[in-house]
């Protein structure tokens, strides 16, 4: 369960990025996060990754109010929690294999383990057989894939994607899109921040769209476009 | 904290090691020229102290008198010695007997090669009740100037060089901490290179929940191993320098008991190496804590 209590977001600049978001999501569902550019869709994953800090408001994600975590508590709240980047974030020297133990490897889980829950994820993504490339050998559709295996090889229960398809070719968003919907059947929360109609629109799922920092519309099985 | 994790770090350090290899080398030298400065003042304090100690333990004041007395006199001033209070006996020590008992004691010098003629005088030696009275008696047996030569007593030996001992340690110990700081400033920095060198890597582990402490684990163990391979390499050299100088000093000064045992060099050289390590994780420790503070 995701809830948001009029959340404002001010940046330290000044500039306020959400002006009282109030919404919720719970267990299980599939949310596509729509809104022009700067309207404020990376910052509410942010705040939900707790990369920031609210500015009023309280946001209460499963049994966590993110307000009353110190600093401390942080690193456990976000093994909770999946989180994809645009811009993938793999370390480049490492292979494959090795970028996804990362994950496990930080949070002291044991070898053998390690090696059974990556080639799960692995195969859920269907790159088993480049465990051991580096990620400058891998397409971006292939490096995207090896991110979203990082993100779910601890089995999150709420996954986060920032714009999964932005540099992806339509065939390869597809992909990704269908390895989201897997992932989501698999009891995962996924909230995906896009701006792809094609797909919005192609596999209709709720839609949370927002503009300059406040909700727009939520709709059950929304469409891109009103 | 498994095996696992262990042997993660050891990999996640060398990488690090190896990616900033001559500033590791220039802070591994720094740390072994404090270390080997440190070793030193140690090694010459711990040997002053037992000097110091040894002298002052005798609680005798010896009278070297002047030639050509006959040992009637000595006697008579022998016993009037004696009679004062605070002097618990008097001792005539004849020349003769103190040149064989001499040339017995340091038979390793074969002093019979070189000296022929008997060079002592004969002599005194007092011995007191305590050590309260020494500066009373000393005034008092100046006055006979005609019959003693030279006044020869371990406490103002011992107070000169305990005076020494002081004034070294002052100054040196100003040195080696100068010295310390010197080193954690050039570790703080040889491993902040490091922690930039993997920023990325350590804002994706932030990202992917690794703690604060598993995050700074492989700096530590960075900062540890330049302390202790710093140290081991004074270590080396402080035992090289040391074994040959004591031979000399040996040789050369034979009645101070200088320090040969296994116990005490141990203990200066584990002393030196857990300096090294403490230097090297509180570097990284300071270092890792500005940076990650700094993300
Ligand atoms: N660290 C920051 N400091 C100051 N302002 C910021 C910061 N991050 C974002 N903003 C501003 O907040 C607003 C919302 O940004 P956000 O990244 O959430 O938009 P977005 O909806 O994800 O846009 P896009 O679709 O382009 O990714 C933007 O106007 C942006 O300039
Ligand atoms: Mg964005």
């Amino acid at each position: 369960m995701i809830s948001f209590k009029n959340v404002v977001k001010e940046y330290p600049n000044g500039f306020n990025a959400l002006n009282g978001v109030t919404m919720a999501i719970p267990e299980n569902e599939f949310v596509y996060l729509i809104g022009p550019s700067g309207a404020g869709k990376s910052t509410i994953l942010r705040l939900i990754f707790m990369e920031e800090q609210v500015t009023s408001g309280e946001i209460i994600i499963d049994k966590y109010v993110l307000g009353h975590l110190n600093d401390a508590q942080v690193p456990f709240y976000r093994r909770n929690i999946g989180m994809i980047f645009q811009d993938y974030k793999l370390l480049p020297r490492r292979t494959v294999y090795e970028n996804v133990a990362f994950a496990l490897h930080v949070m002291h889980v044991p070898s053998k383990k390690i090696k059974q829950q990556v080639s799960y994820a692995l195969d859920l993504v269907g790159l088993s057989g480049k465990s051991s490339h580096y990620p400058r050998e891998l397409s971006g559709g292939e490096q995207q894939k090896i991110c979203i295996a990082r993100a779910i090889v601890n089995q999150p229960s709420i996954l986060l994607c920032d714009e999964p398809t932005g540099n992806l070719d339509p065939e390869t968003s597809w992909e990704i899109v269908h390895l989201l919907t897997k992932i989501n059947a698999h009891n995962t929360t996924v909230i995906m921040a896009t701006h792809d109609t094609e797909i919005v629109d192609g596999i209709p799922k709720r839609v949370i769209a927002v503009n300059k920092g406040k909700l727009a519309r939520d709709q059950v099985l929304g469409t891109y476009i009103e | 904290m498994n095996l696992n994790a262990i042997l993660f770090f050891i990999k996640e350090t060398l990488i690090g090691l190896k990616r900033s290899s001559l500033m590791t080398i220039i802070a591994i030298a720094t740390v072994s020229i404090t270390l080997i400065l440190l070793g030193l003042f140690m090694l010459i304090s711990a040997n002053l102290n037992k000097v110091t100690e040894d002298i002052a333990s005798k609680l005798e004041i010896r009278l070297f008198l002047k030639p050509n007395l006959n040992i009637e006199d000595i006697q008579l001033f022998r016993r009037k010695l004696k009679a004062i209070d605070g002097i618990k006996d008097v001792e005539f020590i004849n020349n003769t007997k103190a040149w064989k008992s001499f040339q017995s004691d340091y038979s390793h010098l074969n002093l019979k090669q070189y000296i022929t003629d008997n060079p002592l005088p004969h002599s005194l030696n007092i011995k007191l009740e305590g050590a309260q009275d020494i500066k009373s008696i000393i005034l008092y047996v100046k006055r006979f100037d005609t019959i003693i030569d030279d006044i020869v007593y371990g406490g103002e030996l011992a107070d000169r060089v305990e005076v020494f001992r002081r004034v070294m340690a002052i100054g040196g110990w100003s040195l080696i901490m100068l010295l310390i700081l010197a080193s954690l400033f050039i570790i703080v920095n040889t491993i902040r290179l490091t922690v930039i060198a993997r920023n990325e890597e350590i804002s994706i582990m932030q990202l992917v929940g690794a703690t604060d402490r598993f995050i700074k684990g492989p700096f530590l163990i960075e900062g540890f191993i330049i302390g202790v391979l710093g140290a081991s390499i004074s270590v080396g050299l402080l035992y090289f320098i040391y074994s040959i100088a004591i031979h000399q000093l040996i040789e050369k000064m034979p009645f101070f008991p200088f320090i040969t045992d296994d116990a005490s060099l141990i203990y200066i050289y584990g002393f030196v190496l857990i300096s090294g390590a403490t230097i090297g994780m509180l570097g990284a420790y300071i270092s890792v804590s500005r940076s990650l503070k700094m993300r």
